[in-house]
């Protein structure tokens, strides 16, 4: 078996030639071929062998997740793509583009095809390699800045060397989630995100994925803990779904089905109101309380109808644009009888939009095939309104046909 | 390749537990349906339950005890007990509702018919954990679940129904490597002391209302090491945790389902044990908050085992087979791995004992050519059987070092197997046909 080369290594990665991997060696031996072999699999050559080591602790990482990927102009050729044609079934660690490491933190990827890869390593609690070049990019690091963070492999046809990628350990966001009288908010997706817009990587490095473990659940006393975080400015946000409904729910005469409620740290509604918690690579702020009271919150529900005598609306959606955030858009499904509902509205200005249609909505996968050839187009409907203090209720919505066909 | 085909009938069948939701019942119509209303009511705090899951699940109409799963059974019957399952899935009536702030829900388009009326809520015991409790209590399967509230619904007509939910025992603590430094990822789950209760199967779908509510049962280590377990019924347990230590998962041009399947996870028992007869069971109390509960994996006393799968023909290397080593004094302990494309294989992280090796589903194959549809390939790409081996078995005991040189030579079997292209139960070839129709029984 032919060794590997490391012809590029920037950044983080160091460069080892031809460093023996105890305990990898023996899945690398030459197959002892005796008689015409049957099978044609293909033996590839080349494989990239590693280390990952945490920079805090200078720990191996152990079982940590490696992947090859292409550095590509295409962004869609990721993942070794090359690698899949020639794989064979491979041993422990190794086929394909990626492999976990071991006990000591080194792996083995083998039948890797010839071409340049970044060497990317993903941990929990660590820093994923596309998160780190996002938060330096938008720090306001030049693309050559940023190419020299990533480490990269050159695999060629009979090379030979070995990488060792080197983890940051990331920021924390930890604490507790509760409801307005004090009791745990359980089960609710937690998430956070940058609080800047995120401009985009420079080819080829926005071709890098990595697992950016940004998002959790609270478990049953509301604690939640998102970590790995590059330094910055984070919006911490809870999704609470008001309508995840399956089964004789869908699509029927119930009350339909809002979209899900946003609620920002500390406690707004809109993410223009949202207080940033700002986080360094390495910090924990695991003090946070963050309240959700849906109290103030209205219900905006009405009928739509059809100006066409016998055309009757029985599906569509009915959504509000908030006017000082346009992030801000709750909505609701029209049900069979024309009805719609949009809970948990925030008391504020909105353009009420109303697209509604003939033809019904069976939900999920059974209404991939609904088509009429009688169905009628409707105009799209647009009006302003108002939420203060209460529900609006009983709002009466006639739709225009657009055009006939 | 019997076990092969079974085990990954149940990855797609819990792939698709989603789309089963969707085609296990048959489409609602608006009319001759009812209405369900009623409130979640948080039983230790008298509290209304907030955004809880409420599951009305069809009383089946027979009920089955779950047949005990048999490794050694006929690829036949493991097929047949498998589309059974699966049929008596299909014919779940289940309509799921959510409640508001207030605890009230309203659950609309529900077929006639008497229903158990299930809460699902983070921490409270789950709608899965009281029929297991149930079961394992010896509750009569062919009455009504003592305990759980039935409603009778009929056509046209709103019914009533409150729901307590109750609070559940919590374990919780710290896992560590044997230098002390937390292991992260590590998927904890806990198994009852006496051994796993199945519920029948007509009561699997129930499964899916964990998954719904946040992952009930289950946790995962976080970066710190720290895993908490809530909403367990009370009972004697033995915290689990399992380490994915082979090939990473993932879908799309990295996956490959055998070889997935192949690098099983490595499971340790608390407080650091390899076998559960040696894990310290722990008692839970009703709603108690058990904590510290440390578990330590400690890796440095196991060992590699490794060889080469071979015809018996012509000596060359197979370059697709399973190679799993059974703990002769422990049914539930094996360790697995695929072997490489020349043949090779290395089993990882063997404590010592003595093993019998098992050699299955050993082909010799070849990549399929690449499919001129763009659509992507779920499975990545295929492979074709050119040849098929018998299975192949000896015996391998592991002391106190790495053993080598196990090598296999495995005799032509005279039936070349085709592997089946999973990729059709998705309808990949016809995007216009519902891929699995359940509830149909096979013709």
């Amino acid at each position: 078996m032919s060794g590997l080369q490391l012809l590029a290594l920037r950044g983080l990665l160091t460069m080892v030639g031809g460093l023996a991997v105890p305990g990898w060696s023996q899945q690398q031996t030459a197959p002892v071929l005796q008689g015409p072999p049957v099978a044609p699999a293909a033996v590839s050559g080349s494989s990239v062998t590693g280390t990952v080591i945490f920079a805090d602790t200078q720990h191996a990482a152990r079982f940590a997740q490696v992947t090859l990927q292409a550095v590509a102009s295409d962004a869609r050729l990721v993942a070794a793509s090359d690698a899949r044609q020639d794989r064979g079934p491979g041993g422990f660690g190794g086929g394909g583009s990626s492999a976990r490491t071991g006990l000591d933190g080194t792996f083995t990827i083998s039948n890797v095809a010839p071409g340049d890869y970044y060497v990317v390593a993903t941990a929990p609690g660590y820093i994923s390699e596309r998160s780190l070049l996002q938060a330096e990019l938008t720090a306001g690091a030049t693309a050559a800045d940023l190419a020299m963070q990533i480490p990269t492999v050159h695999v060629s046809a009979d090379g030979s060397g070995s990488a060792t990628v080197t983890l940051q350990r990331g920021g924390a966001i930890a604490g507790k989630l509760q409801w307005e009288d004090g009791s745990a908010a359980a089960g609710v997706q937690i998430s956070v995100d940058p609080a800047l817009p995120q401009p985009p990587l420079p080819q080829p490095l926005s071709s890098i994925r990595g697992f950016s473990g940004n998002a959790a659940v609270t478990d049953d006393r509301g604690a939640f803990r998102i970590t790995g975080l590059a330094g910055g400015d984070y919006l911490l946000q809870a999704v609470i779904n008001p309508g995840v409904a399956f089964g004789g729910g869908f699509g029927g005469r119930g009350p339909g089905y809002s979209t899900p409620v946003h609620v920002y740290a500390p406690g707004v509604f809109r993410k223009v109101e949202a207080k940033p918690i700002s986080v360094r690579a390495g910090d924990e702020r695991d003090d946070l309380r963050m309240v959700i009271d849906l109290r103030g919150l209205h219900t905006v529900s009405g009928h739509v109808s059809s100006a066409v005598a016998g055309a009757n609306i029985v599906s569509g959606r009915a959504s509000l644009t908030d006017s000082s955030d346009t992030s801000l858009q709750p909505s609701g499904t029209i049900n069979a009888n024309g009805d719609f509902a949009i809970s948990y509205v925030p008391a504020g200005t909105y353009t009420l939009n109303v697209q509604g249609s003939t033809v019904a909505n069976n939900g999920g996968y059974r209404g991939r095939n609904s088509s009429s050839s009688s169905s009628t187009t409707f105009k799209p409907y647009s009006q302003t309104l108002s939420v203060s203090d209460t529900d609006v209720t009983g709002l009466g919505i006639n739709l225009v046909v657009a055009s006939s066909q | 390749m019997h076990t092969l085909i079974t085990r990954r009938l149940f990855v797609v069948a819990s792939l698709s537990l989603s789309s089963l939701g969707l085609y296990g019942q048959q489409p609602a119509s608006a009319t001759g349906t009812g209405t369900v209303t009623g409130h979640v009511t948080c039983g230790d705090t008298q509290r209304p339950a907030r955004f809880a899951t409420v599951v009305l699940f069809g009383v089946p109409a027979e009920v089955t005890a779950t047949p005990k799963a048999d490794p050694d059974a006929s690829e036949e019957a493991q097929m047949a007990a498998m589309t059974a399952a699966l049929n008596s899935i299909g014919k779940t009536n289940m309509v799921q509702a959510q409640t508001g702030t207030d605890g009230a829900y309203v659950a609309t388009d529900v077929p006639p018919g008497d229903y158990y009326v299930f809460g699902a809520e983070a921490g409270y015991v789950s709608p899965l954990n009281q029929v297991e409790a149930l079961v394992g209590a010896g509750a009569d399967l062919k009455k009504p679940l003592p305990g759980v509230q039935v409603v009778h619904v009929v056509a046209e007509h709103q019914s009533m129904a409150d729901v307590t939910i109750e609070r559940g025992a919590a374990v919780s603590g710290v896992i560590s490597w044997d230098d002390g430094s937390p292991v992260s990822g590590a998927i904890f789950t806990v198994v009852p002391a006496k051994g796993e209760v199945k519920p029948p199967a007509q009561f699997g779908m129930l499964a899916i209302v964990n998954m719904l509510s946040g992952g009930i049962g289950a946790s995962i280590s976080d970066d710190q090491g720290h895993y908490r377990i809530s909403g367990l019924a009370q009972g004697d347990y033995v915290v689990s945790a399992k380490i994915q230590v082979g090939q990473p998962m993932g879908l799309g041009a990295g996956m490959n389902l055998a070889k997935m399947m192949a690098n099983t996870p490595l499971e340790v028992y608390a407080p650091a044990a390899f076998h559960k007869s040696d894990a310290k069971a722990v008692t839970l109390t009703a709603a108690q908050d058990l904590r510290d509960q440390a578990v330590t994996l400690n890796l440095g006393g196991l060992h590699s085992v490794s060889g080469r799968v071979a015809s018996a023909v012509d000596h060359h290397g197979i370059n697709s087979a399973t190679v799993k080593l059974q703990d002769t004094s422990d049914k539930d302990f094996a360790r697995s791995a695929p072997v490489d494309a020349a043949g090779n294989f290395t089993v990882m992280y063997v404590p010592a004992g003595t093993y019998t090796m098992k050699v299955t589903d050993a082909e010799d194959t070849e990549p399929k050519p690449k499919n001129d549809k763009s659509k992507p390939n779920l499975f990545g790409p295929g492979t074709k059987t050119l040849r098929s081996y018998a299975d192949g078995k000896q015996s391998v005991v592991v002391l106190d070092s790495d053993v080598t040189g196990q090598n296999v030579e495995l005799a032509v079997d005279k039936n070349t197997k085709e592997t089946p292209d999973f990729s059709k139960l998705f309808g990949g070839d016809d995007d216009d046909k519902p891929a699995v129709k359940l509830g149909t029984p096979p013709q």
